[in-house]
């Protein structure tokens, strides 16, 4: 799960790997707005197969709160 | 059915005042960075005195023009606009009128931002149904008379203007794989509310001025859909022909840099000239496609692929094998 949310970023925000961190900020770090979000549910749910509507990540902030809710979800 | 016909002529024509994001920092709170960074908008053509019509009938012109067909001979006119200045009649009997055109099929679609797409294979299916030789296609839009110009979140997103192109028959078809496809709007994305008037049988009627209310987020999530659907079905129906340009609706920059990254295409395969004009709806693909003739960047013999989104929701594509020489490659 981790890996595929990782490289969905690096793809859609054009980031080295090194730049991604659990601690990463979407919006701080990546400069995310509302639609890059959307932009990033999307590809998640191709790579996942879940899907997660943009009302629940209000409160999601940074990439390792995401990876928590996915694999949330996923049991 | 779609008579075989190809396009042998196109203009456009947008209102006079532009109006920058700069401008619009002066009317709502926002800036020229927050818009630009979120739309790929710089700057919107704005009517003051000009209207759908007169802007459908400049563009229309322009067209014939460069066709060289003499406007008597058009059989077909098919205009769309979500935005016209009349119930009754038609944009399209407008145009007709003007052309002064003795007598022709003429009429209206309303597909929101996808109205180019269906008029257009409405125009070919009906050259092919009644026979015609030539056909006009015009979408016009005056989209600034509807936002909520205190909303900056929409009033930001759209500009005005107006696209044309002549369908003439052809011994081989350059129009092709048309793909009409329509999901219901249950949540309401896209939605612009006619004003509602009493009558003496219904009592007072309170109609407030209704402006343009769309879900950024929904409208971003069909649109990607749509999108990549459309253009992978379009590629599909091209089989070893595939196409080597798209031309797409021209609503956020986002959406399209989307379809680059999901397509696996170049961005220099996507024609984008969101930044001058904002998001003119059903014209915005034409002003597109005449922008990128007139740019150099479409040539005769570029396979293209038109494909939009909007109201409905619908959604349509089709490809376009192109045959208008630019003038940039005539020098």
């Amino acid at each position: 799960m981790q890996e595929k949310i990782i490289t969905s970023l690096m793809n859609q925000l054009d980031l080295d790997r090194d730049a991604i961190t659990m601690e990463s900020r979407f919006v701080e770090d990546f400069s995310m707005d509302s639609l890059d979000m959307v932009e990033m549910l999307i590809n998640l749910e191709k790579e996942t197969g879940i899907k997660v509507p943009v009302e629940e990540v209000g409160d999601i902030h940074t990439v390792g709160e995401l990876i928590k809710h996915l694999e949330g979800k996923q049991q | 059915m779609l008579a075989p016909v190809s396009i042998t002529g196109i203009g456009k024509c947008v209102p006079e005042k532009v109006v920058t994001n700069d401008d619009l920092a002066q009317i709502v709170e926002t800036s020229d960075e927050w818009i630009s960074k979120r739309t790929g908008i710089r700057s919107r053509h704005v009517a003051v005195e000009e209207n759908a019509t007169g802007l459908a009938i400049c563009a229309v012109k322009d067209a014939l023009a460069m066709s060289g067909e003499q406007p008597e001979n058009v059989g077909v006119i098919v205009a769309c606009t979500i935005t016209g200045d009349d119930l009754s009649p038609s944009l399209a009997s407008r145009v007709q009128r003007a052309l002064e055109i003795p007598v022709c099929a003429a009429m209206d679609v309303s597909a929101g931002c996808t109205g180019f797409v269906y008029a257009l294979v409405t125009a070919a299916s009906l050259m092919d149904t009644l026979n015609k030789d030539v056909a006009i296609v015009v979408a016009s839009e005056i989209m600034t008379k509807y936002c909520d110009w205190t909303d900056r979140a929409t009033c930001v997103l759209f500009g005005d203007g107006a696209g044309a192109v002549v369908l003439k028959r052809s011994e081989v078809a350059h129009l092709l794989h048309p793909i009409l496809s329509a999901t219901p709007d249950v949540d309401d994305v896209i939605v612009v509310k006619k004003e509602n008037r009493d009558t003496p049988f219904t009592g007072v009627i309170e109609s407030p001025r209704e402006s343009i209310r769309m879900k950024g987020a929904d409208v971003f999530t069909y649109a990607a859909a749509v999108m990549e659907t459309t253009l992978t079905e379009l590629r599909e129906r091209c089989g070893d022909q595939p196409y080597n340009k798209v031309v797409p609706h021209q609503a956020n920059e986002k959406i399209i840099d989307f379809a680059v990254r999901t397509m696996k295409l170049s961005r220099d395969n996507f024609f984008v000239d969101i930044a001058n004009y904002a998001n003119t709806s059903s014209a915005s693909i034409p002003i597109a496609l005449c922008d990128a003739l007139e740019s150099g960047w479409l040539n005769a013999g570029d396979r293209v692929a038109i494909v939009g989104f909007g109201s409905g929701l619908t959604s349509g594509g089709a490809v376009i094998d192109w045959t208008i020489q630019n003038k940039k490659e005539n020098k």
